[in-house]
Order: C-alpha cells, then structure tokens, then sequence
C-alpha cells in the first residue's frame, strides 16, 4: 500500500484549480494521486496531517474530481476509507460526501 | 480471681482491638471514596474547561466566518479561517481524549464546508441574509447546543 502525504505535495493545500494559484487540489489529483493510483493499481493511503488547513473547494477537486476524472468508483472509495486524518476526522467525512455526491452526478450524467 | 481478672481484661482489649479495627477500616473507607469524589471532581473540571475553551473557540470562529463572508473591509484572510478551525478541532479533540464520546464531526465539518467552500474565488461581501451566513449561523447553534458541550456533573 502506497502512502501519500499531502505534505509531502505543499503544507499549505490551495485553491480547487491550477489556474487559480498554487498547491491546488486539481494539481494534487493530477500530479500526484492519479500517477500513484496508476502506478499501485489503486492500493494508496492519503495521509492528510500536518498540513496547515484544508479548503473545502481543495477536497472536492481533489477527491471528487477522480471520479469525475474516470477512475473507478470503488477504487475512490477504497481510498476514502483508507484515508488518514488524525488531526482532523471530519475532513474523512467531507471527502467521502464529495466522492459520493459526484458519483451520484456521474451516473444521473452518463447514459443509460 | 486471677483467671477472671485475666478473661475479662482478654475481652475488653478484643472489644477495644474490635472497635479500632472497625474505626481503621472505615476511615481508609472514607479516604478511598473521599479520593474518588476528589478525583471525579478534578476530572470534570478539566472536561468543563475544555468545553468552555470549545465554546470560545466556536464562537470565534462563527465570527470569524461570517466576518470573512459579509465584512466589506474584513482583517480576515483564508488562513485565518483555517486556523480557526483548526483550534476548534484541536479543542473538540481534547475534550474527547477526557470524555471518550466522539465528537460531533459531521457538524464540524458542515461548517468547514459552509466557511471554506469556493472562498478562494467567490464574492465577497455577500448579504448576511445568504444561504451560506445561514448555514454557518445553523451549524455554529447545532454544536454550541449539541449535547457534547452541555457541562454536567452527574457521572456517566
């Protein structure tokens, strides 16, 4: 099992796109979380401690955005359950709504 | 003579050694419930102080949040918001290391999510009658009255 720390990415996690500054969550679902879901076929741990804060639009874009990005549900939500966030359990929370709010959208959107 | 004299000095040292015995037993009896009631008062007066520093920490961060949404000329930045919410979890954390009741982190993170979301790119100031003010002002009172930050003295 691979294990990503965010920090390793940026202590200070951005905004939700690239274009809108640095440390984004698009850039950290690009750059990072989809190469080593590739890379392991799925089997990763996102370790969240020690970062300075979250924003919400990040974890979306992060999290929400692999889903919306193609890879398999269940792999995303094998993540979530995986996830480590001992400085801050309700971000576990709020990441595992986004991936679930976007799988919803994504099948209300895909064709039947 | 002496035989008596000797059984009825027998008795009274028994009876006196009795009551001692009784008297010993039942202040190490008092002293061990004594020290538990001492203990338990020490105990829920940390756990009090960790809900009043919860409180604090609530409260300005609902503050904080709606200044940062509504204020035209607010001292508040994004990271001020994040620190914010990090005391508050920090101190919702303390209080369920002393409790170990879980704490209300679903409606901690609603209201990260009513603070946060989009805050890098949306409008500001918006009118303190929004949908967002609504729910931070909600979510704030939902945990503020949760019962994870009742004070209470009775032993669970």
């Amino acid at each position: 099992m691979k294990v990503i720390n965010v920090t390793d990415f940026s202590e200070f996690p951005g905004p939700r796109y690239i274009s809108l500054g640095p440390n984004s969550g698009e850039a950290f679902r690009k750059q990072v979380l989809i190469p080593n879901i590739l890379e392991h076929a799925g089997e990763v741990t996102v370790d969240l401690d020690g970062a300075l804060g979250y924003g919400s639009s990040f974890l979306d874009e992060a999290f929400g955005g692999l889903i919306r990005d193609g890879v398999d549900s269940k792999i995303v939500l094998k993540i979530c359950d995986n996830l480590k966030s001992d400085d801050d359990p309700s971000l576990k929370i709020q990441i595992t709504q986004w991936v679930k709010e976007a799988i919803s959208t994504y099948n209300k959107s895909s064709p039947t | 003579m002496t035989d008596q004299a000797d059984s009825g000095l027998s008795i009274g040292a028994y009876v006196g050694w009795t009551f001692a015995f009784i008297g010993l037993v039942a202040t190490l009896i008092g002293w061990r419930v004594r020290g538990q009631q001492q203990r338990f008062l020490a105990q829920r007066k940390d756990v009090h102080d960790s809900i009043d520093r919860a409180v604090k920490a609530l409260t300005e961060y609902e503050d904080g949040a709606i200044s940062f949404w509504t204020d035209k000329e607010t001292k508040l930045n994004k990271n001020s918001i994040l620190t914010l919410h990090k005391r508050l979890t920090v101190s919702l954390r303390q209080i369920e290391e002393l409790t170990d009741a879980p704490a209300p982190y679903d409606l901690l993170q609603q209201l990260h999510k009513a603070a946060t979301l989009d805050f890098e790119i949306a409008r500001r100031p918006i009118s303190s009658s929004s949908e967002r003010i609504a729910r931070i002002a909600g979510t704030s009172g939902k945990l503020l009255n949760s019962s994870y930050l009742m004070k209470s003295w009775k032993k669970k």
